[in-house]
C-alpha cells in the first residue's frame, strides 16, 4: 500500500484562504447565536429560566423532541413529504457530523495533539456515510423543489423557499465536485469508499494540468465556503429558521392533555383573595403567553393546518396558518390588535375548536389557541353576537344553552333512577340529553341498554348543569369556571367515583378539564362503556348485512385519542365502510366551539361537506357518537335531501336496533 | 349654556326572572320560591343607551334601584356594562308605581342631571305609569318610547316609535327618556367583569317615602290553558293536522 489510510488535509489551500474561512466560520457562529439570543430576549425568556426549565424537564423534553423531531412523528403522516423530510433532516444531520469530525481533527486534533481521527477503518465508514448523507440532501430537497414546482398540494411557496432549496442544492453538489476532483488528482485505491465522488472523478479528463487542476480546486473551495457561510447567514431570516425553534418548541412543549386549555385565571381564587387584576385573552399580539410566541416562531408555513381546517374547507374567512404567520410577523414589537390584525371577528368565531390543526402540525403549534385567545378578549370588551349573548345569558340564569327551565331536566327520570350513593355509575345526559328533542331519544336509548345490562346507574335529573366546555371554548372562561365549581359540589355531595357521558364535549370536559378544578373521577363516554357491555356478551347483538359509515367526533377521537370502540359497535353487526376522512383525519362535522349556537359568514356550510363525504361511501347508515354531530348531519341531510339515501343514528341506538332478544 | 358632557341618570329595575317561574298546576298560584332575581329586560336597554352616550360624548352617569340589600348583584351587574355610581334605595315592596314614583323623584332632585333614562315599562307589572308619573312631579318633559336618543349641545332628539309610523321629538335639557326594546341589544358582561364590577362601592340608602298602598292585586292566577300536547314526528302527518287547526281557529 502506497500510503496510509488517512484523509487528506487541506493541502492545496493556502493561508490567506484559511483565514478566510476561520474569520467567516467565527463570525457567522456570533451572529447566528446572537440572533437566537435577542429572539429570545425579545420574547421574554432569560437564560435562567431556559436553563431551570431544561433542569426540571430534560426527560419527557428528549423524548419528545425524539419522536416528533428525529423521526418526524407528525409529517410521515403523509408519505411523500414524510420521506423528503426524513432524506432532508439526516442528510444535513450526517453532512452535519461528518464536517464537525473533519473540524474535529484537522483544527484541533492536529495542530494540537498531533494525531487524527479520520484514519483507517474509521475513515472509510466515514466516507461512505459522507457521501450517503450528501446523496440524500440532494435526493430530498430535488423532491421538496419538485413538490413546489409541480404544484402538486398547494404550497405557500415563497420566494424564501426557493433560495434555500436551490442553494442547499448548489452547496451539495459543490462538495461533492471538490472530492471528486481531489481523487481525480491522486487517485487512491480506497478513494472508491467514497462512493460518489469516485465515479463522479471520471468526469475530470485523465489528462488534466495537475497546477490548473489545483486552481480550480482552490476557487471551487472557497465558492463552497461562501456559499455555505451565506446560507448559514441567511438561516436566521428564512423559513428555516424552525430548525432551530421547532426544535426547541418541540422540546419545551407544555405536557398537558389536548383537550385541556390554559387557564388564565382561578374564579375560586379570585374570589377568595379578591385579586381579580389579572387580563383574560390576548388584545394585542404582546399579551399572548411567551411559549405561543415561540409557537408563532416555528411556523414553517407548511400549511399542513390551514389543508385540514374545516372553516378553510368551507369558506369561512379563518385560516390557522395565516394566524399563525400573522402572529409572526410581528411577534417581536407585539403591537398589533388580535381582532382585526391578526383575524377578522368573524374568523374568531369561524373556529370549531376540532383541532384538525393541531393534529397536522409536523412542529407541535397549536394554531386554535390564537383563536381561544382572541375570542377570550372579545368577550371581555362586550364584542359578542346576539346569538352568542343569548347564549351566555341563558347559562347563567337556567345553566343550560337553551334557556329551559332546569326542572325540566326531571323528565329524564322517567328512563332512570336518581342517582344517590348506593349506584356504581352516573349517567350524564347532557343539556342536549334533556333538551334536544333527538338527544332525548338517544339518552332514552342508553338507559334502556344500561338497565337491560343490569348496570347499576343513576341521573342527575334538574341537579345536572351544563358543564360549561362551550362556554370555555366561546372565551367566557367565567362562566365555564362558575359552573364547574357548582358541578364539582353536586359530584363530591353524591361522592360520584365514575360518570358515563352521552356526549363527547362532556366527556372531554370531565376528563380533561374539571382535575385542574378538583375532580378526581373515572370518566367514559357511553361508546366505550357500550361496547364493554357487548364484548362482555352483556348486550348481545345479531349481526346483520348492513352497511355502515361512521363519522368520528372531534373530542373523543381527534383530542382524545379514541377510535376503536365505535368502531368495535359497528363491526358487531354490520359492515364498516371508512370515510376518506376517518379517525384522526376525521372532519369536524360543523358544531364545535360555539358553532352550533351561532352562525358565521361563510360559503357553504361544514356539515353538508361531510355529509356529502358519508354520502360517498354509499353506505345506508351513518353511526355518530354525539347529539351535535347527530344533529349537524341530521340538518345537512335534510338540507341536502338525503334522507331516504342514509340514516344517521347515534351509535346505542345502533346496538339497541340489532339487539337479539 | 352648554349641557356637554352630560350626567345621565339611569333608572333601573330588578325583577323576579319570570321566565324560570312556575305556576302552581292546579290552583294557578305563581310560585315566586328560589326564583332568582335579574335585571328587568328594558332597564338593560336603558343602561345600554345610556352607556353609548357615555362613550361617544364623555360624562358621568348614576344608576338608581329601589329595590332591597340584594339589589346590589344588579347595581354590579349595571357597573359591568358602565354605570359609573350606584344608588340602591332599600324600601320597594312593589305594585304601587305612585310610590316608586315619589322615592325616585325624592332622590332625583338631590342630583344634578341632563337626562333620566328608563324603560317604559317593565316585565312583572306592565303598568307603564312610572315615566308619566315622574315627568309630572319632576316637572320635566318626557320623551317616552324611544327607539334612538341623539343628544346635542342644548337639546336631545329623540324617535319615538307609534302603531304605523315614528315621530321625532326634540326637548330642551333637562328631559326624561324612556326607551322601547328595539332601541338597542344590551350587552352582556363577562363573569369576570361583574366581579371586577363588584368591588366598587354602592350606596345603600333607605326610601324616605311611606309606602300607603291603595292598590289591591284582586287576582295573579295563571289563565288556565289546556294544551293537547299532540307530537308529531313526520312532516306529512303534521301539515294537514295544522292545517286544519289553523283554518278552524280562522273561522
Ligand atoms: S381547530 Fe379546527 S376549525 Fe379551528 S383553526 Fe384548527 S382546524 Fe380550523
Ligand atoms: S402552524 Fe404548523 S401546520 Fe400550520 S403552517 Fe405553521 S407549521 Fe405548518
Amino acid at each position: 500500500m502506497a500510503a496510509g489510510i488517512v484523509s487528506p488535509t487541506l493541502v492545496f489551500i493556502p493561508e490567506l484562504e484559511l483565514i478566510i474561512l476561520y474569520v467567516t466560520s467565527f463570525s457567522a457562529a456570533i451572529f447566528v447565536l446572537y440572533w437566537w439570543y435577542r429572539s429570545y430576549r425579545c420574547l421574554g425568556i432569560s437564560i435562567t429560566a431556559i436553563l431551570d426549565y431544561i433542569r426540571k424537564n430534560w426527560k419527557a423534553m428528549i423524548s419528545q423532541a425524539l419522536s416528533y423531531g428525529a423521526f418526524h412523528k407528525k409529517t410521515a403522516k403523509n408519505a411523500y413529504a414524510g420521506v423528503m423530510h426524513l432524506l432532508i433532516f439526516y442528510g444535513m444531520l450526517i453532512l452535519f457530523i461528518s464536517t464537525s469530525l473533519i473540524a474535529l481533527s484537522h483544527d484541533i486534533l492536529k495542530p494540537l495533539f498531533h494525531f487524527g481521527i479520520l484514519t483507517g477503518t474509521f475513515y472509510l465508514n466515514f466516507e461512505v456515510w459522507a457521501n450517503t448523507g450528501g446523496l440524500m440532501l440532494i435526493a430530498g430537497l430535488c423532491m421538496a423543489l419538485y413538490r413546489r414546482l409541480a404544484k402538486k398540494i398547494k404550497l405557500e411557496s415563497v420566494f424564501d423557499d426557493y433560495i434555500l432549496i436551490s442553494g442547499l442544492i448548489i452547496l451539495s453538489i459543490e462538495g461533492f465536485f471538490l472530492g471528486a476532483l481531489k481523487i481525480a488528482l491522486f487517485r487512491n485505491g480506497f478513494d472508491i469508499y467514497r462512493y460518489i465522488e469516485w465515479y463522479l472523478s471520471y468526469i475530470f479528463p485523465a489528462g488534466m494540468n495537475v497546477n490548473t487542476a489545483i486552481q480550480v480546486y482552490r476557487e471551487l473551495w472557497l465558492v463552497h465556503i461562501l456559499t455555505a457561510f451565506a446560507l448559514v447567514i441567511y438561516l436566521p431570516f428564512s423559513k428555516f429558521s424552525h430548525i432551530a425553534l421547532s426544535w426547541t418548541n418541540v422540546a419545551i412543549k407544555k405536557f398537558h392533555p389536548r383537550g385541556q386549555l390554559s387557564t388564565p385565571f382561578l374564579l375560586s381564587e379570585a374570589l377568595e383573595t379578591g385579586n381579580i387584576d389579572f387580563t383574560v385573552g390576548a388584545k394585542e399580539v404582546a399579551n399572548l403567553s411567551t411559549p405561543m410566541k415561540i409557537d408563532s416562531l416555528a411556523c414553517t408555513n407548511c400549511g399542513r393546518c390551514e389543508r385540514a381546517c374545516p372553516a378553510v374547507l368551507s369558506g369561512s374567512d379563518l385560516d390557522p396558518r395565516l394566524v399563525v404567520q400573522n402572529v409572526k410577523a410581528v411577534v417581536y414589537n407585539g403591537k398589533v390588535e388580535m381582532v382585526p390584525g391578526i383575524l377578522s371577528e368573524n374568523a374568531a368565531w369561524a373556529c370549531t375548536t376540532c383541532q384538525a390543526c393541531v393534529e397536522e402540525c409536523p412542529v407541535l403549534i397549536d394554531p386554535h389557541s390564537f383563536v381561544i385567545e382572541a375570542r377570550r378578549n372579545l368577550v371581555m370588551e362586550n364584542k359578542i353576537s346576539k346569538e352568542a349573548g343569548q347564549y351566555f345569558n341563558n347559562l347563567t340564569n337556567t345553566q343550560n344553552p337553551y334557556g329551559n327551565s332546569p326542572s325540566d331536566r326531571d323528565a329524564l327520570l322517567k328512563f332512570g333512577p336518581k342517582y344517590d350513593s348506593s349506584k356504581e355509575v352516573l349517567y350524564w345526559a347532557g343539556c342536549m340529553g334533556a333538551f334536544d328533542p333527538r338527544g332525548k331519544k338517544i339518552a332514552e336509548t342508553v338507559m334502556g341498554l344500561l338497565t337491560k345490562a343490569g348496570v347499576n346507574f343513576g341521573i342527575l335529573g334538574s341537579e345536572e348543569k351544563c358543564n360549561g366546555e362551550t362556554a370555555r371554548r366561546m372565551g367566557e372562561e367565567g362562566r365555564f369556571q362558575e359552573l364547574v365549581l357548582q358541578n364539582i359540589d353536586t359530584f363530591k355531595k353524591y361522592n360520584v367515583k365514575k360518570i358515563i357521558t352521552a356526549c363527547p364535549h362532556c366527556y372531554n370536559t370531565f376528563k380533561n378539564e374539571y382535575p385542574k378544578f378538583g375532580l378526581q373521577v373515572e370518566v367514559v363516554h357511553h361508546s366505550e362503556f357500550l361496547a364493554k357491555l357487548v364484548d362482555d356478551g352483556k348486550l348481545k347483538v345479531r349481526k346483520t348485512d348492513e352497511t355502515v359509515t361512521l363519522h368520528d367526533p372531534c373530542y373523543l377521537g381527534r383530542v382524545n385519542g379514541e377510535y376503536d370502540n365505535t368502531r368495535f359497535i359497528v363491526s358487531s353487526f354490520g359492515n364498516l365502510k371508512e370515510m376518506e376522512k376517518s379517525r384522526q383525519n376525521s372532519m369536524c362535522c360543523g358544531a364545535g366551539g360555539g358553532n352550533y349556537w351561532y352562525k358565521v359568514k361563510s360559503q357553504d356550510s361544514i356539515s353538508h361537506l361531510r355529509m356529502q363525504q358519508a354520502l360517498d361511501t354509499k353506505a345506508t347508515k351513518l353511526a355518530v357518537a354525539c347529539p351535535f354531530c347527530n344533529a349537524m348531519m341530521d340538518d345537512a341531510s335534510r338540507s341536502m335531501d338525503a334522507q331516504n339515501k342514509i340514516e344517521i343514528k347515534d351509535i346505542s341506538e345502533l346496538i339497541s336496533d340489532n339487539l337479539e332478544n | 349654556m352648554i349641557y356637554l358632557p352630560y350626567n345621565i341618570i339611569v333608572l333601573i329595575k330588578q325583577i323576579l326572572d319570570i321566565d324560570q317561574m312556575k305556576t302552581n298546576q292546579s290552583t294557578g298560584e305563581p310560585i315566586t320560591e328560589g326564583v332568582p332575581m335579574r335585571i328587568e329586560n328594558l332597564s338593560k336597554n336603558a343602561i345600554e343607551a345610556a352607556v353609548r352616550i357615555k362613550e361617544k360624548y364623555g360624562g358621568k352617569l348614576t344608576g338608581i334601584i329601589f329595590g332591597g340589600e340584594q339589589s346590589s348583584s344588579a347595581m354590579k351587574e349595571a357597573y359591568a356594562i358602565g354605570v359609573d355610581e350606584g344608588i340602591v334605595i332599600k324600601g320597594y315592596k312593589g305594585k304601587n308605581p305612585s310610590v316608586t314614583a315619589r322615592v325616585l323623584s325624592e332622590k332625583i332632585k338631590t342630583l344634578p342631571y341632563d337626562m333620566v333614562i328608563l324603560g317604559n315599562q317593565s316585565a312583572d307589572t306592565y303598568t307603564g305609569l312610572l315615566p308619566g308619573k315622574l315627568s309630572s312631579l319632576l316637572n320635566v318633559p318626557l320623551l317616552g318610547n324611544a327607539v334612538s336618543i341623539e343628544p346635542g349641545e342644548k337639546e336631545v332628539k329623540v324617535t319615538r316609535v307609534l302603531e304605523d309610523h315614528n315621530v321625532i321629538l326634540k326637548g330642551n335639557f333637562p328631559v326624561i327618556i324612556s326607551v322601547s326594546q328595539e332601541i338597542n341589544e344590551p350587552r352582556l358582561p363577562a363573569v369576570l367583569q361583574i366581579i371586577k364590577a363588584g368591588k366598587r362601592e354602592i350606596k345603600m340608602e333607605t326610601a324616605s317615602v311611606q309606602d300607603s298602598s291603595s292598590i289591591k292585586i284582586l287576582s295573579d292566577r295563571a289563565p288556565k290553558s289546556e294544551r293537547k300536547k299532540e307530537v308529531y314526528e313526520e312532516p306529512e302527518k303534521a301539515i294537514p293536522v295544522l292545517t286544519r287547526v289553523i283554518k278552524e281557529a280562522m273561522l
